[in-house]
């Protein structure tokens, strides 16, 4: 747990409603920028 | 103590082009527009100790375990780890939102479910910014001057590391085929591919129609 430090609580956490966007369908996809290596 | 509105915190993913935010550290694929829910492997800690918990009882994180969604408290502290590690050129970071069971730590959280909220690029995948923003319905920018973006622009120049990349093709059963390509640090191997296990889940809603699959399958080139 050295990552974050120790635990200190639990909470509940319980919103409204969940922040997830609704679905959408997708344009096409970009060219990948990333140029692997030889 | 129970909150109505999402704890903040701060993570960074791995982008496993075209469309995936990933944790490559242990395979978790954060599929668009789905919230990801943590799943314990039943581990827990006392001290250096890694011991085998059953805690298949309760729902992830437990208190004693190693379990759920990371995410720092603050901003300088993740970014802080990000120029102190070998992340690959396709890096995203930002804001996540978290529910549900959340443990609070000293420097972050881990949570049960967790979704971006808002999230930068560094500048090696820049045109891509606008697209990861469609994919996962929230805000991409690329990374400020603040955050480090001249260590980032050395980076792609004269990386530390270079990655030792692989593709993948994913095809789904709707019938839509996906190339995504992981990238490896030299001499690092992961637990799941010392299992020969595979590297991510292809369950989940395929990212060109969002049609849900179960039963994708997949080849390595």
């Amino acid at each position: 747990m050295s990552q974050i430090g120790e635990p200190l609580r639990i909470i509940e956490v319980e919103p409204l409603e969940e922040p997830v966007p609704e679905k959408e369908v997708p344009f096409e996809q970009p060219a990948d920028p990333v140029k692997e290596p030889a | 103590m129970i909150v109505r509105e999402p704890i903040v915190g701060w993570r960074r993913w791995n982008f496993m082009y075209p469309h995936f935010l990933a944790n490559l550290g242990n395979d978790t694929i954060y599929v668009p527009r789905e919230k990801i829910e943590a799943h314990c492997e039943q581990y827990s800690t006392i001290g250096t100790l890694v011991l085998r918990k059953d805690h298949s009882e309760q729902q992830a994180p437990h208190l004693t375990c190693m379990c759920g969604i990371y995410a720092y408290k603050e901003k300088p502290r993740l970014l802080r780890e990000i120029r102190n590690s070998c992340s690959g050129l396709r890096l995203v970071y930002g804001e996540i939102n978290l529910w549900g069971k959340v443990i609070e730590h000293e420097d972050g959280y881990r949570a049960q479910f967790g979704y971006p909220k808002r999230l930068w690029c560094t500048p090696a995948i820049e045109p891509l910014a606008g697209w990861i923003g469609y994919v996962y319905g929230v805000p991409c920018e690329v990374m400020p001057s603040g955050d480090g973006q001249a260590f980032w622009d050395e980076e792609i120049k004269s990386p530390r590391w270079k990655p030792d990349p692989k593709t993948i093709i994913t095809k789904y059963a709707c019938g839509h085929e996906l190339t995504i390509k992981v990238e490896y640090k030299n001499g690092t191997e992961y637990y799941r591919d010392m299992k020969k296990a595979p590297i991510y889940y292809d369950v989940g809603f395929c990212p060109k129609c969002f049609v849900l699959n179960t039963k994708a399958k997949r080849k390595e080139k």
